[in-house]
């Protein structure tokens, strides 16, 4: 028996049959999609409250009390992403009819006081891992996005986060380096995932040691693993472990080498195994947070899946890849709105497949 | 406390090694001269650590110093609003202290279990008296309560549900009149996550790879097992074998250096816990059919961390030591044959590792005793 559930299997079966015409990024799509974080970025509650109480009177301190420009979201990560798409479509898209919205949203929430105070939370006692790592990658990547901004206001918004940016890099730098083994939980915690969206970072703002230290580690830990057949993801996980691998030797290897490790990594991927990489994850309880995850890793196999199709280029894989990417996609585009413990988090997801449906967008 | 090269306290050291003549050559945690020469012995099942009154003792007066301190307080709550209070003595007027809820489930558990193993006990008054203060009806209901606001579903499970289980069954076991007392309060909350985990387990179809989910169903499989409750044990062991029936552990297993429980013995636990002794027996040499391979090294041998600068990382390093500890001893009882040598050296020489590291941080003095009486009592 192989890790998921009967209907899960069925459920792929019945997808493997035809071809499934995936969802496109449109206007329209980014429209929906901004309309939805718009709607929780500013939405201080429910919040999932973890910050450490030091006595009773912290017991009246809401979110915002914490953290002037994330309190929104459910969860301050989720609510940096969602900033990350706000940024992303409003730059991608800028006739959207949201834009006013858009650009009045971030430029309240981004301001260099409320950046300073951002930071000092992590110097707060019990607070200096609040996040770590997933929530500072998601940081960096938001950071990324502003610094392809061009008009004065954007320049302006990466310049006012860049502070923060920097100081998240160096933090994640250092937790990289110390880290004795890699998370591969497809969580929060996910190494190799958390990896990957910092190395975008890196690049984009030439922080060579935080490249040159996530290469190092990822080759170090990743260069002679294989995937495992049994299971790649838990009933709590949203992102896909063994693709999440894939995502950031892929861009730690040039390509050549890269193609190499793959077929140690997954060598029979041509025949769709492990076959635990091609079930499709079934939500059996969307208003439960845990279980709700399972949408996300239907989207992240969709991105990671479309992202190495084109790195493969001209390849039997690339069509397998193509195919059930597709299919993660349909499965999971449709679930980003309707229950919140979804909606406050999945767009971005969405997004991020969406995109590498397409192909690349700087 | 500690120091940034892999050392845990000199005290908890020198108590250890007066204490019991152990070396810690294999886990690297001593340095210095003085300890070199005996370094060179090597760890035997014979040096295995156990519980003592002064061990005892010293567990339930780290547990009631924490256990009484209402903040520090992580409330992990998903707040409703500004009108949804966060008062950890509000929401959990039995389980709060001690940090978080699932810490302090686990170290009520802990002292209830060392009032009954150790009758002499320099705590016994303080242990009481907290019981009896926090064991009402009202308090048990606004922790019943407490569940049944929206999001709220995975508040503590599955872990600090399985604790919960087990201090009820302690109390029954301690059976004087008060304890059965206090297991008649507590009652009603074990059977609302009785209730809650069978509304749970139909929506799980697989497991990932992780070991917290399993290790929390064993506990409530100990739980079932020890209260004669064959139901819920059915039920347990129907989701258990639909999840790791036929797993076997491959080729390249891998542990996450942040995860505090060992995947694959939680798993092989859960089993021994539902499952017979013959059949799992049989189930076992499947799943972990040569201990003695070389990729299997990772998941005996204990992890040496030369940087202890971070709490996070050194408190799941210390903690995935003791329960590996703890679960490869438990393994080598149910089993037979030349790999219980293995299981059995490797369960001591992670004890030992992790046991030294008690007192190193006040992370390790809430979240380690109970993982370590779990080991020396052979839970």
């Amino acid at each position: 028996m192989v890790g998921q559930s009967p209907q899960s299997r069925n459920a792929a079966e019945k997808a493997n049959d035809r071809r499934v015409p995936a969802p496109t990024l449109s206007g329209e799509e980014a429209a929906r999609l901004v309309e939805i974080a718009l709607g929780h970025v500013g939405k201080e509650f429910p919040y999932f409250q973890g910050e450490v109480m030091f006595g009773p009177e912290d017991l009246k301190r809401t979110p915002r009390d914490y953290h002037p420009i994330f309190y929104g979201s459910f969860d301050w990560h989720s609510c940096v992403h969602g900033y990350w798409l706000l940024a992303r479509l409003n730059r991608l898209y800028p006739e959207l009819p949201q834009r006013a919205d858009t650009v009045r949203q971030i430029d309240q929430a981004l301001t260099p006081a409320k950046v300073a105070e951002e930071i000092s939370f992590f110097a707060r006692e019990y607070s200096e891992d609040f996040e770590r790592p997933y929530g500072w990658a998601w940081l960096l990547k938001l950071a990324t996005e502003l610094n392809h901004y061009e008009d004065p206001q954007g320049r302006s918004w990466a310049t006012t986060i860049a502070p923060m940016a920097t100081y998240l890099a160096a933090k994640l730098a250092d937790y990289v380096g110390r880290l004795p083994r890699p998370t591969r939980e497809g969580t929060h915690a996910n190494t190799a995932f958390n990896m990957a969206l910092a190395l975008d970072y890196a690049e984009s703002a030439g922080d060579f040691r935080l490249k040159e230290r996530i290469r190092r580690r990822a080759l170090e830990w990743f260069l002679h693993d294989v995937a495992p057949t049994e299971f790649d993801y838990g009933p709590s996980d949203f992102l896909s472990p063994t693709m999440m691998e894939v995502e950031v030797m892929r861009r730690v290897m040039p390509i050549g080498a890269f193609k190499g490790w793959l077929r140690q990594f997954l060598p029979r991927l041509a025949d769709e195994q492990p076959r635990v990489l091609f079930d499709v994850a079934v939500v059996t309880d969307p208003t439960d947070g845990n279980l709700a995850h399972l949408d996300g890793v239907n989207l992240a196999r969709a991105w990671s899946m479309y992202n190495l199709a084109r790195t493969l280029g001209d390849d039997p894989r690339s069509a397998v890849l193509r195919r059930h990417a597709d299919i993660y996609l349909a499965a999971g585009a449709g679930k980003v709105s309707g229950h919140y413990m979804s909606e406050h988090w999945l767009s971005t997801y969405a997004l991020l497949a969406l995109e590498a449906a397409e192909g690349p967008v700087q | 406390m500690i120091d940034n090269h892999g050392r845990c306290s000199s005290g908890a050291i020198r108590s250890l090694i007066g204490r019991r003549g152990l070396l810690l050559s294999a886990t690297g945690m001593i340095g210095g001269a003085a300890l070199s020469r005996a370094m060179a012995r090597p760890l035997e099942p014979s040096m295995a650590p156990a519980m003592d009154v002064s061990r005892a003792e010293q567990f339930a007066r780290l547990a009631l110093s924490w256990i009484n301190r209402a903040y520090p307080a992580s409330p992990a709550q998903v707040r409703l609003g500004t009108d949804d209070p966060l008062s950890p003595r509000l929401n959990h007027p039995v389980f709060h202290g001690c940090f978080d809820w699932n810490t302090s489930v686990a170290n009520h558990w802990m002292i209830a279990r060392l009032l009954r193993t150790y009758p002499g006990l320099g705590q016994a008054a303080g242990i009481t008296s907290r019981f009896r203060e926090v064991l009402t009806e009202e308090n048990i209901a606004a922790e019943i309560a407490y569940f049944a606001k929206p999001n709220r579903q995975s508040f503590g499970r599955p872990g600090g549900w399985g604790y919960v289980m087990m201090l009820s069954a302690e109390f029954a076991r301690l059976g004087t009149p008060e304890a059965v007392n206090w297991q008649g309060l507590l009652q009603p909350l074990v059977d609302e996550l009785r209730r809650r985990t069978l509304d749970f387990l139909p929506k799980l179809g697989f497991a990932g790879r992780g070991g917290t989910m399993p290790s929390g169903f064993a506990m409530m499989a100990e739980y079932a097992r020890q209260r004669h409750d064959e139901e819920f044990l059915a039920t347990l062991r129907r989701h258990a074998l639909l999840w790791y029936e036929n797993r076997t552990i491959e080729g390249h297993p891998q542990v996450g250096g942040e995860e505090s429980m060992p995947a694959e013995w939680a798993v092989a636990d859960l089993m021994r816990r539902v499952l017979g002794q013959d059949r799992f027996v049989s189930w076992f040499s499947r799943y972990a059919p040569n201990l003695a391979a070389d990729h299997m090294k990772i998941l005996l041998e204990p992890f040496v961390l030369r940087d202890r600068g971070d709490w996070r990382i050194t408190l799941a390093n210390d903690l995935m030591n003791v329960n590996r500890g703890w679960l490869l001893d438990r393994l080598a009882d149910a089993l037979s044959g030349t790999g219980v040598r293995i299981l059995r050296r490797a369960a001591v020489r992670n004890l030992v590792a992790g046991l030294s590291c008690v007192e190193d941080s006040e992370y390790s003095e809430r979240a380690l005793p109970p993982r370590v009486l779990l080991a020396l009592h052979k839970v």
